[in-house]
């Protein structure tokens, strides 16, 4: 298998491991919404410190740990590079709109800081995310 | 009136019996990079477009050039 088609493997997977992600991301911030546990000192509220953490690290750098050198050249071209680029551009639309929709909300029903944080932050990256995903596969 | 980009990668590849993917290796790109520019759906770099002009032996301009739409 050369260098290509092994990049092109990895892409379409990094793709898909994205997406999964993002779908990940907002079931969580759904399931967990109103539940008091989720969002405070604890295993479980710093767990969601973790999960954003770790798709931000990724979304940043595109890909988690990659392979060094050539292969992540081609993993990261042109192409690959202007999709994750419309993608934060999408996360960072998403977040400030999310943010208004909690603001607006909150005037008739209340929403926990906690959890209005989470809907914003998981919405902005489940945003990037689906639509990292969507770029790598319609341009395949 | 606004312009767009027309490119005559396609043709210039074929002239030279290379795949897309054979192409992608020699200029360090991925396929699907070829091939979104050979669809006019991603507009390359000028670096891009100097290295792909020197893989295929030929000027950016016989590859690229601005129409009116």
């Amino acid at each position: 298998m050369t260098d290509i088609e092994k990049a092109e493997r990895m892409s379409r997977g990094r793709a898909a491991v994205m997406a999964l992600a993002g779908l990940v991301l907002a079931i969580n911030v759904t399931i967990q919404y109103g539940d008091v546990a989720y969002a405070s000192a604890g295993p479980r509220g710093g767990s969601w410190l973790v999960l954003i953490g770790l798709w931000t690290f990724i979304l940043w750098n595109g890909g988690g740990l990659q392979p060094r050198g050539r292969m992540r050249a081609l993993l990261n071209d042109e192409l690959s590079l202007q999709n994750r680029g419309r993608a934060l551009a999408l996360g960072f639309y998403a977040a400030v709109l999310l943010a208004l929709a909690c603001y607006v909300a909150n005037w008739w029903q209340p929403i926990a800081t906690g959890d209005a944080l989470k809907i914003v932050s998981a919405g902005a990256i489940a945003a990037a995310l689906l639509r990292y995903a969507w770029l790598e596969w319609r341009l395949r | 009136m606004p312009e767009g980009l027309a490119n005559r990668l396609r043709e210039h590849r074929a002239e030279r019996e290379l795949t897309q993917a054979a192409l992608a290796e020699q200029v360090g790109v991925s396929r699907k990079t070829i091939n979104t520019v050979e669809n006019g759906v991603f507009v390359p770099s000028t670096t891009l477009a100097l290295k792909l002009a020197r893989a295929l032996g030929c000027t950016v301009e016989s590859l690229f050039s601005l129409t009116e739409d």
